[in-house]
């Protein structure tokens, strides 16, 4: 665990530092008033057992102030626990805020090396666990530590070798806990790890169930879920076998004040070194008096659990966000141009963009092709800047992509990709995407350019359709798509032309659909199937990386190899007749 | 309470030794109870005219004998009851995910991943935790309670009664403050749901709300959603935490009315110094665990929540299957009069159908059409609502529901668009169809699904970690990778979505070479998008809306210019467009 965890979450807290300065005030006023009663008491019996009693008016006085101290008390823990909480879930919602907007601004390398599964745990459970930090801990801290110093500060006025005696078993409880906590740490950590295991094995559990059904993969033969389960269960046992010793003695050492405290006392009394009523109040505070650790111990385990979890979710308010141009560049045309570009995933990879230049000239079609996996989708995220090139420059119209804001490039260029994503709500939204700025009538228009329109208003609520992923078929989804590149209308697109083989109906209209959305605009379109392609101003073949040819259709026909052999393989899938008999 | 027995009905198995360790959590709490009537005899023989300091430390070492076997029986139930949790929570993780198999994929379509996940994790993980935390410490507490409510009332019954006086009205607090607070933590649990599924919504549409410049703030759904958690929750824990507090106040109320009560005695000359001092230490101790054992019945609550979703998933019924294991000398299958919807619409009513043994059956027609579905209804991912499927011809003809289900599967392979693969090696992923298959066997597969070369290049071959922290496979990889599967399981029925090929345009040829091995003398069941690929199968089946408009070869088809000469004319025209 890095140190500075704890100070990191301490800054995180101190937006609310009012509210729980005021709670934890509150809280050690409450256990000093828990003290009260006793006092009250003592002064009772001391007087009963001395015959110092002057009326039974003394007895009422002192009983009302004890009865006013307890009410007090609950009093006074009710509202410190009401400002622990307003601060508690005012904390929750800025921290959640901030990952969620952090993970927005990331570029998109980071986010890739986290599951969604992974990241949800951090929002919602990571999170979660600092409510109960907040809300509960720090004040019951303040409590759990302050009530049993101003009890030994009390039993110290009355008796001194009573009070020493009845601190012995301290040093006995924390010995046996460092015993219990030992290799803590790295346990917490191996916990977070199999937890996590647990997750995905889980999440893909559920995912693959269509596959899991037709292999009649059974609990015991679907490795990971299993194992994740078996692992988890040998975890928490050999933990609590390692600790199963000092567990019970720790339990038992609170009581052994009693042990400690009467030998003494008797002794002290026989000898009349104390008086009964002082006697009284060790039996009544010293011999519970380290219970209040036992919650001490219970917060020591769930605090190094949180920071653990705060750990996890530090990369995404702690990371930069993606660097982006802070002034409008001017943009002479709408042209992307990359020269000499190189790119790779990781430092140890290799290069999956390698010394790309080529341009993509103004109200033209430019398309990347090359067998999957050379780089043309990488490519073109480049310009979408989800990934950052490590080196050479992509320029639209002259000016750098890096030295823009993120704001101008994405009002500059549009995108459809290949895996659609259909948010969760109206399909009127779904094409908006959150440009408040659009009437109905351009969502509309867009939409009856994409071919989409007829579809949507044989739906019940039309427009206000609510749908999500998996809902709309394969070709709807992707006129959606088309839809909002169309609504967003940037003068440049990119288009990563669609593997999913819509339905014969479908697949005219697509086309229709594509044919409308680059009218007039510039063009770098991913594509996959060469036929499409006969017709395009310019096509650059990529392989690993590399530029290895341009030109038109006819031309690399003759002059590249590498495309023609890659024109052939795509004639011959053309002629596939499926037949069961050879 | 349904909680203290939910854990057998959970795991539906005794839990070995849990009767055990409640006897010994209630013989503990006899041994920590004992000590006080010790501790009465020396205060008396301490304010007594004829005190005894040996008598007194004989007490005390009385009290010490006591603690001491504490000791070890502290241990034994720390040891026992965290056993029995944890073990509990293996078998119902276990039992749970066993039987979310069994059900029919219409669960997975219409209950929301989320909550599935947070049962499978959270819940079975509450259950786990507050059992072996506070189960335990609960008996030995209401023991407690109960041994020193009847030794403090035969020392004397006045005070006794007012000490307990307002449990009574504590409990009944506590229950009827409950039902608002199970109220509130539903609601807050369907918000915590809303906001994991927009998360993950989140993540997984991240790249395309980026380029609309939609993250943080901006998008607005999950915004909301945490804007709406933040002031709801405070509402949830006041209500969660109201039962608690008003079992806790009269609690304490019962207290105050001892205090007043023994002053009311002393005035009047009914109590003696002893006594008094007695019931102070004493409630003390009454009192403390009384406190605990609110926040007990809280957790209690929280894990009887927990308890009752897991319940609620395990008494979903599950799909109907047969036990007979019949031998199939013929794969035929034929539809007889199906009903089928999803959910509320209506796809098949009364749909009649039959795929001939070692033929292909070819089926087309628009998306939306039923074509996948009929492929799952052969597959019993979904059950029919009416009408029968079987396997067979003529008499021999068999209900696929009265046979085993795990049997019938076993004779099926399924080709998807989507290809499941598992974040394991290869050998693994393909090892799912065929535990026992030879190395021979496994190199066989991947030549013929043409992935050879492929392996050839990697260092560690067929031990190659593939998905999430193994090599990134392509979308034609991965299907290829199932193909390899779907030939080691060596079905006899192939169920096959043609549409897999096109996903991987650039590698298509492969793909087709390694599905042409696959289905080779079998029994094959088509979803086809690409008429040209098909015009050679034995049947075409061309359905529209649920019916089946045509059917036939291809040439007959052609012949009726119905709408699969429609959709032949349409596909030859999208072929000739090109960008522009």
């Amino acid at each position: 665990m890095k140190r500075s965890t704890f100070p990191w979450l301490l800054n995180i807290i101190s937006g609310q530092k009012n509210r729980l300065m005021a709670s934890t005030s509150l809280a050690v006023l409450y256990s000093l008033l828990a003290l009260v009663p006793y006092i009250l008491i003592y002064r009772m019996i001391d007087m009963m057992v001395n015959d110092r009693m002057n009326s039974d008016r003394d007895v009422w006085i002192l009983i009302a102030g004890a009865i006013t101290a307890i009410l007090l008390k609950m009093g006074l823990q009710l509202l410190s626990g009401l400002l622990s909480h307003k601060a508690a879930f005012q904390l929750l919602f800025e921290l959640r805020r901030k990952v969620v907007a952090g993970i927005g601004d990331l570029p998109l390398r980071e986010c890739n090396k986290h599951s969604s599964a992974k990241i949800k745990k951090i929002i919602a459970d990571d999170i979660d666990k600092i409510e109960t930090f907040v809300a509960h801990h720090l004040p019951d801290m303040a409590a759990a530590i302050i009530s049993p110093i101003g009890a030994v500060l009390l039993l110290f006025y009355f008796d001194w070798r009573l009070a020493l005696a009845s601190l012995l078993p301290l040093p006995v409880a924390i010995s046996l806990q460092a015993w219990m906590f030992k290799g803590f740490n790295q346990r917490v950590g191996e916990y977070h790890q199999v937890v996590e295991t647990l997750h995905t094995s889980v999440v893909d559990f559920v995912k693959t169930m269509p596959v899991v059904k037709a292999y009649n993969i059974t609990v015991e033969s679907h490795g990971r879920y299993a194992d994740a389960v078996d692992k988890y269960h040998q975890l928490v046992t050999d933990w609590l076998m390692d600790a199963k010793t000092p567990g019970a003695l720790f339990k038992l050492s609170l009581d052994l004040g009693f042990l400690i405290i009467m030998p003494l006392g008797i002794w002290l009394y026989a000898h009349n070194q104390i008086e009964f009523a002082s006697l009284f109040m060790f039996m009544l505070l010293g011999i519970g008096l380290m219970e209040p650790l036992n919650n001490l111990l219970h917060f020591g385990g769930m605090f190094s659990e949180m920071l653990k979890g705060i750990e996890n979710m530090r990369i995404f308010i702690d990371t930069p966000p993606q660097k982006e141009g802070t002034e409008l560049q001017t943009v002479k045309a709408n042209s992307i141009s990359f020269s000499k570009v190189c790119f790779r995933h990781n430092l140890e990879d290799p290069l999956v963009i390698d010394n790309l230049s080529f341009i993509a000239e103004q109200g033209q079609v430019t398309a990347l092709v090359g067998p999957s996996g050379a780089g043309k989708t990488t490519a073109a995220q480049l310009v979408s800047r989800f990934f950052d090139y490590d080196s050479g420059k992509i320029e639209i119209g002259g000016a750098d992509i890096t030295q823009m804001p993120l704001e101008q490039l994405m009002d500059l260029v549009s995108f459809v990709f290949q895996d659609i994503f259909i948010l969760n709500d109206t399909l009127y939204e779904n094409i908006r995407m959150g440009n408040n700025a659009l009437t109905e009538e351009d969502v509309i228009k867009a939409a009856k350019s994409a071919c989409a329109h007829d579809f949507i208003m044989e739906l019940p609520d039309k427009y206000q359709s609510q749908v999500s992923q998996g809902v709309l078929s394969g070709g709807q989804a992707q006129r959606i798509a088309i839809a909002r590149a169309i609504a967003k209308n940037s003068p440049i697109l990119i288009l990563d032309e669609a593997t999913a083989y819509a339905d014969a109906r479908n697949e005219i209209k697509i086309q229709q659909a594509i044919s409308d959305l680059m009218q007039g605009r510039t063009v770098l379109i991913i594509a996959h199937r060469l036929n499409t392609l006969v017709d395009v101003n310019k096509i650059v073949v990529i392989d690993k990386g590399k530029k290895l040819a341009e030109g038109s259709h006819a031309e690399l026909l003759h002059g590249s190899k590498f495309y023609q052999s890659m024109w052939q393989a795509h004639q011959s899938s053309k002629q596939w007749h499926i037949h069961n008999k050879q | 309470m349904f909680s203290l027995n939910i854990l057998p009905k959970l795991t539906a198995q005794p839990l070995h030794g849990l009767k055990r360790t409640v006897i010994m959590a209630v013989f503990d709490a006899f041994l920590a109870s004992v000590p006080f009537a010790f501790l009465y005899q020396i205060i008396l023989n301490m304010l007594s005219t004829t005190p005894d300091m040996t008598f007194q430390f004989m007490m005390v070492g009385g009290c010490a004998v006591f603690m001491i076997l504490r000791i070890f029986i502290a241990r034994y139930i720390y040891i026992s009851i965290n056993l029995i949790g944890f073990d509990a929570g293996r078998k119902i993780r276990r039992r749970l995910g066993d039987h979310l198999r069994k059900m029919p994929m219409g669960f997975f379509q219409e209950t929301d991943f989320g909550s599935v996940n947070n049962t499978l994790l959270k819940d079975i993980d509450l259950i786990e935790r507050i059992f072996t935390h506070i189960y335990a410490p609960l008996i030995a507490t209401i023991s407690i309670l109960i041994f020193f409510a009847i030794g403090l009332s035969i020392t004397n019954w006045r005070l006794g009664m007012a000490m307990m006086s307002t449990l009574p009205f504590a409990v009944m607090a506590y229950l009827l403050t409950r039902q608002y607070a199970r109220k509130w933590q539903d609601r807050m649990q369907r918000l915590i749901h809303g906001l994991n599924d927009a998360i993950i919504e989140y993540m997984d549409g991240l790249k395309i709300l980026k380029s609309h410049r939609m993250t943080g703030q901006a998008f607005t759904k999950l915004d909301d959603l945490l804007k709406k958690t933040r002031q709801q929750a405070l509402n949830a824990e006041k209500a969660a935490v109201l039962p608690v507090y008003s079992f806790n106040l009269l609690v304490e109320s019962g207290f105050i009315i001892l205090l007043l009560a023994m002053t009311w005695s002393w005035t009047g000359g009914t109590l003696s110094i002893p006594q008094m001092i007695l019931f102070l230490i004493a409630s003390l101790r009454f009192f403390k665990p009384l406190l605990s054992l609110s926040m007990f019945l809280a957790e209690l609550n929280y894990m009887d929540l927990a308890a009752r979703r897991v319940d609620k998933i395990l008494h979903l019924p599950t799909l109907p299957q047969g036990t007979s294991q019949p031998e199939l000398k013929d794969i035929s299958v034929s539809f007889e009069n199906i009903s089928f919807g999803y959910s509320k619409t209506v796809l098949f009513s009364g749909l009649n159908l039959t795929i001939p043994q070692n033929k292909v059956t070819a089926l087309v027609g628009p998306s939306g059409a039923g074509k996948s579905t009929i492929a799952s209804l052969v597959a019993r991912f979904w059950e029919p609502q009416k009408g029968r499927i079987l396997v067979g011809t003529g008499k021999d003809r068999l209900d696929i529901s009265t046979m085993e289900l795990e049997y019938w599967l076993h004779h099926i392979s399924i080709v998807f668009q989507t290809s499941y693969i598992f974040n394991d090696t290869i050998t693994n992923n393909l090892k799912v169809a065929k535990p026992d298959a030879t190395d021979t066997e496994l190199k066989n597969v991947c030549n013929q699904a043409q992935l050879g070369s492929l392996i050839a290049d990697l260092p560690l071959g067929m031990d190659t970690e593939v998905g999430a922290g193994g090599i990134h496979l392509s979308g034609g990889e991965m299907q290829r990778l199932a193909i390899a599967r779907s030939l080691l399981k060596d079905a006899p029925f192939i169920i096959l979505d043609e549409a897999t090929a096109s996903l991987d345009p650039e590698n298509e040829r492969d793909i087709q070479l390694a599905m042409q091995n696959l289905i080779q003398n079998k029994t094959v069941l088509v979803i086809a998008h690409k008429l040209t690929t098909i015009c050679h199968a034995d049947q075409i089946i061309v359905l529209e809306q649920g019916n089946i408009a045509e059917q036939g070869n291809h040439e007959q088809l052609m012949a009726k210019k119905g709408l699969y000469h429609e959709l032949w004319s349409l596909q030859e025209s999208s072929k000739s467009w090109s960008i522009k």
